[in-house]
């Protein structure tokens, strides 16, 4: 590394005017960690740039920080790290379906019947309710066997909810594996049930049986505010209003919501704070030496360690809890056993032991939220430290708080003016606030596509408030569970408090562009985003110093800060244009969208999926994040094919959440009134509305897309028949240079026949099958006038309609037609340079 | 400085692994020092040894003339002090203060252990000096006890009855007044803020007995001063004054 860094630049970054051996040394367990988490990484299938680059990285940093945190550097302790990182790399994450487990006797969509016991409480939504049963026995018509398995179970329609704890039997229930949705860049599904031990998940349409179930409630706050505050105190977000949840999304403060440290923290800080004064008098009554000897704090940490474990179990085991109940634990302990409370050394503790515990949180964004908002707070306090004027500040660790600038820490003042506490107070606060947003900033653009930008300010103003609220509300339920009445006092003014917590973050979403929906930035961006980030604060921190910046350092910086914005505003502006034409046939379910990229660079979404009933927002949902995850932020051309739900309820959010320039329509006439409204939401949303008209082709840069039916008077209209909307459906025909595709939306047979002898020249290479191959459709006529090479059906797996139908697959194969379905292939992509075509499938994800 | 077993070897590795515990002076890993301090930085904490003034145990410069063995130091001639004698350990500086520091203002009770092993070492000698002494630290108030959760004073008092196997009075004297911190005023202003602070709470076990002041810092000596005069009003026969830290003019006082 030596000859690549100028002298001088390197001996100003790593040069300290106090002598080395006054730093805060780094402890150890930091190199150990990192050793173990690289062994994990390694083990992860996913490519960060490269191969195991992530992986070598962070191994590499495990050795640099072994060379910082001890000065003799011995064979024992490499060792140690090659042991950690083998460990990490062989380290048994999701264990295989057990013998005996249910998943080896199931049928997918087969009625079967279910005994178990429900061992959660239900998550209640508006629509339906989720059951998590622990699984005893299960019965088909012939035979019942016992085995083991947890599945999630849905029910729909209204009925009595059922208690957790109880015994079900579950007599007609359709029983599937967990499925992705297998697009690139997808969410994983699968995984995250897993990661819940979730093997199956089931449906019932028909609900049976039960008991009344006692509500988990908060008696003493009824109403939007009681669930609020389960929401915030207990983590039981399900029963929370959808608009009072995005509203908390949208403004950032989401995370009020995950028991957090700030939760564990205030009870701690609560509990410790009130104990402590009360058991020094005690004790100073009592036994005036053993208070003298300062016993008091001990037994205020012990107790406090009650409260801290009650509350975790409460809560369980998520991540982010049992990171904070593990640091503060760590600090009560410290005080206990008279050691230091290093934030640090207790933060690397939590991370070693949830590892351990369940590696694969590691790719979990509640994970990489929780520690890297925490290590962004530490680092922050490391930098204040090195600004306190007195060398002796840099020793041990106090709370943050007491380093704001403008306080000296060994000082014994206890006369300070509420003034200065205050603006000490709001200091911190907002340096916080800034800290965490930056530091967790790649995550939320990573995982969520989506930033705050009134998170920064509301932050600063609610979450002091969440520090009275939550460990009010704590206290006060404890009191209720003695005597209602008695709590009801204190109860009151809290209630007025979550007034504002519900009001204000309501408010804020209402604001015109209070958050923003980014599409992701290349893997490299989050590298140069951390150093642009380190270096800065590091850089502020020389010039409160007085300490000249060297030019190389500044230009350097300003140049990789303006490349991290380009590439956060313009996602594909280092995007080679590659004359490149993709054809992306989604998997979104039962339903159709398809997106392409032309090989000028501009986009084209023909379709949008759409769910039954809307159950599940595909355009958000599924189609959004693909998009995103290419680092798409804005769409070209929009296109709907015909009125039916599965293919345009989608659009309707990606009209929202994606600025589309020309939205292409047909006539008036044979629009039916669900594209009707949808041209008018385009409209409003600037959307540049042309006219698509039959036979005339539509260039976009090399390749046009021809319009070949239905014709502007939409003739001929199939009268007496229900599939009139279908056969209404667009059939377009894409060319680029000599390859070609046609899409065909959800026709039928006549229509294919007028096709067939309108156009005499209707070969394609690729053909997209007619209505998810339906029966009705892709006549064999069709077939042979179209003679595709490929043909590719969009459909859901195990779709009702039994889509795509066996005698259409047959009729194909006949031809010797290669077959694509998004049910089995996941998203399949069709990439052609005008000359040759590949087609890519996504099978496994 | 315990020759420890390999079971408890085995304890303290993995404690020191959860909770690390460098040297609080040089930060180097301790290697078998103290709870807090390493080897080096333990043999850094010089003693103050002769020559000194006999009275105020200020060390003397080795300019001096040396009169004799109980000479007395140009400020114990002017102004004389209440108490017959005052001693401490060593020089409020570097590695001293820095224990100090991490005892006083940062709660650090674990250093202890290790004062306690100077405490050893610096008394070895001189037991019979302080024959027939009760122990009594000069008192904190109660508030300021409160608020800082123990009394540094006490605590050192109670280690240094132990080392001497002397016996402890915890509340001989009072503290009547909250006074404001000493540590950041001049030598009359000190003098001024102590008066009337404290109270003898015991006047029985005060009359005719031998006393033994313990405190953390030593700087001009009016809150040892102050205390030794109110013991000697309720007829104290003797007060002698130990601090673990001396603060000499000119030397490890940055900060004052």
């Amino acid at each position: 590394m030596k000859p690549f860094v100028p002298r001088h630049l390197k001996e100003w970054f790593f040069s300290e005017n106090v002598s080395t051996h006054e730093r805060a040394r780094i402890p150890l367990i930091l190199p150990f960690l990192l050793a173990f988490t690289a062994g994990l990484l390694g083990k992860q299938e996913k490519w960060f740039i490269a191969p195991y680059f992530a992986s070598g990285i962070t191994l590499c940093l495990s050795f640099f920080f072994l060379n910082r945190s001890t000065k003799n550097f011995s064979c024992k302790k490499a060792s140690a790290i090659v042991a950690l990182f083998t460990l990490g790399l062989f380290y048994p994450g999701k264990e295989p379906a057990k013998p005996g487990n249910i998943v080896h006797y199931i049928e997918e969509g087969k009625t079967v019947s279910l005994q178990g016991r429900l061992f959660t409480p239900p998550r209640v939504l508006e629509d339906r309710t989720f059951y998590f049963l622990d699984v005893e026995s299960i019965s088909t018509k012939t035979d019942t066997r016992n085995v083991s398995g947890k599945v999630r179970i849905a029910v729909y329609k209204r009925h009595k909810l059922l208690q957790s704890g109880e015994i079900i039997r579950f007599e007609k229930i359709r029983l599937k594996f967990p499925r992705n949705f297998k697009n690139p860049g997808r969410f994983d599904y699968r995984s995250f049930l897993k990661a819940k031990n979730i093997d199956l998940i089931g449906n019932v349409s028909q609900p049976e049986t039960i008991v009344r179930l006692g509500h988990f409630d908060l008696p003493l706050f009824p109403g939007n505010e009681g669930k609020l505050l389960q929401a915030m105190v207990f983590g039981i977000k399900d029963p929370l209003p959808l608009n009072l949840k995005e509203a908390y999304l949208k403004t950032g403060l989401a995370h009020l919501m995950a028991v957090s440290g700030l939760h564990i923290g205030f009870v701690a800080g609560a509990f410790y704070f009130l104990l402590l004064p009360m058991l020094f008098y005690l004790l100073y009554r009592f036994k005036p030496d053993s208070a003298r000897a300062g016993h008091s704090r001990k037994w205020a940490a012990l107790f406090c360690l009650i409260p801290v474990l009650l509350y975790m179990v409460v809560v369980g085991a998520k991540v982010s809890s049992l990171r904070s109940g593990i640091m503060i634990s760590a600090f009560l302990i410290a005080i206990l056993i008279n050691r230091k409370n290093s934030l640090f050394n207790a933060f690397l503790l939590a991370a070693f032991f949830i590892l351990l515990w369940k590696p694969e949180s590691l790719i979990d964004p509640g994970f990489q939220l929780s520690f890297l908002a925490v290590a962004g707070i530490l680092w922050v306090i490391n930098l204040l430290y090195e600004l306190g004027k007195n060398p002796l500040s840099k020793l041990g660790e106090p709370p943050w708080h007491q380093n704001v600038p403008g306080k000296e820490p060994d000082s014994v003042d206890s006369s300070q003016s509420l003034r200065s506490k205050m603006k000490r107070f709001f200091l911190s606060s907002a340096l916080i606030s800034v800290t965490v947003t930056l530091a967790t900033l790649p995550v939320l653009l990573f995982h969520f596509n989506r930033i705050s930008l009134l998170g920064l300010f509301l932050n600063l103003f609610l979450v002091p408030l969440a520090a009275i609220l939550i460990p009010g509300v704590l206290m006060v339920t404890c009191m209720g569970m003695v005597s209602q009445s008695l709590a009801f006092l204190p109860a009151m003014p809290l209630f007025y408090l979550t007034k504002l917590f519900l009001i204000i973050p309501e408010f804020a979403a209402s604001i015109p562009y209070s958050s923003l929906y980014l599409a992701t930035p290349p893997p490299v961006w989050v590298l140069l985003y951390y150093a642009v980030l380190v270096s800065g604060g590091y850089a502020l921190l020389k010039t409160i110093q007085k300490k000249e910046i060297p030019f190389v350092f500044k230009s350097g910086w300003i140049t990789a800060t303006t490349l991290v914005l380009a590439m956060l505003i313009w996602p594909r502006v280092f995007h080679l244009q590659q004359n490149k034409l993709v054809i992306n046939v989604l998997d979104i379910g039962q339903g159709e969208s398809i997106f392409m990229e032309f090989p000028n660079g501009k986009t084209l979404l023909m379709d949008g999926g759409g769910f039954y009933k809307n159950s599940l927002d595909v355009g958000k949902v599924v189609i959004a994040p693909f998009l995103w995850k290419k680092g798409i932020d804005h769409i070209d051309y929009v296109v709907a094919t015909h009125s039916d739900n599965d293919h345009i309820r989608g659009l309707d959010s990606v009209l929202e959440l994606f600025p589309v320039k020309t939205f292409l329509t047909f006539g008036e006439n044979i629009a039916g009134y669900r594209l009707k409204r949808l041209y008018k939401k385009a409209k409003e949303k600037q959307a540049e509305l042309v006219s698509f008209n039959t036979n005339e082709p539509y260039e976009i840069g090399e390749a046009t897309l021809t319009k070949l039916h239905p014709s502007p008077t939409g003739e001929p209209v199939i009268e007496g028949n229900r599939r009139v909307g279908n056969d209404l459906s667009l059939v377009a025909r894409l060319k680029y240079k000599n390859f070609s595709m046609l899409f065909t939306g959800d026709i039928g047979e006549k229509v294919e026949e007028k096709l067939v002898k309108t156009y005499p020249e209707l070969q394609v290479n690729v053909l997209k099958g007619p209505h998810h191959g339906s029966r009705f459709s892709n006549s064999d006529s069709f077939i042979r006038a179209t003679k595709p090479e490929a043909v590719v059906f969009s459909s859901g797996y195990l779709n009702r309609m039994k889509h795509p139908h066996l005698e259409t697959l047959n009729r194909y194969k006949k031809a010797g037609t290669r077959i694509y379905r998004t049910d089995l292939n996941g998203a399949v992509q069709i990439i052609s340079n005008g000359q040759t075509y590949s087609v890519r499938t996504h099978d496994t994800l | 400085m315990k020759t420890p077993g390999s079971g408890f070897k085995l304890i303290s590795t993995v404690l020191n692994l959860f909770f690390p515990q460098n040297c609080i002076y040089c930060s180097r890993e301790r290697n078998g020092g103290g709870e807090y301090l390493c080897c080096d930085c333990f043999s850094d904490i010089g003693f103050i040894q002769d020559p000194m003034c006999f009275v105020c145990g200020v060390p003397a410069d080795i300019s001096y003339d040396l009169p004799g063995v109980e000479f007395s130091c140009g400020v114990c001639r002017q102004s004389p002090y209440q108490f017959d004698r005052a001693r401490s350990l060593g020089h409020y500086d570097t590695v001293l203060r820095q224990l100090i520091h991490h005892f006083k203002y940062r709660k650090q009770l674990g250093v202890l252990s290790d004062i306690d092993g100077l405490l050893e070492k610096y008394f070895s000698g001189c037991g019979d000096d302080y024959m027939g002494f009760t122990v009594s630290p000069v008192p904190l108030h109660f508030n300021k006890m409160r608020e800082r959760g123990f009394d540094q004073a006490f605590l050192l008092a109670r280690q240094v009855a132990d080392v001497l196997h002397a016996p402890l009075e915890s509340a001989l004297l009072r503290r009547v007044t909250a006074t404001s911190a000493q540590a950041t005023k001049t030598k009359f202003e000190r003098a001024q803020n102590i008066k009337g602070a404290f109270e003898v709470n015991r006047p029985d076990a005060v009359e005719g007995k031998k006393v033994l002041l313990v405190d953390d810092v030593f700087t001009t000596g009016e809150t040892a001063n102050e205390a030794a005069k109110i013991l000697k009003k309720a007829g104290a026969q003797k007060v002698y004054v130990f601090t673990l830290g001396r603060v000499v003019v000119g030397k490890g006082q940055d900060s004052l």
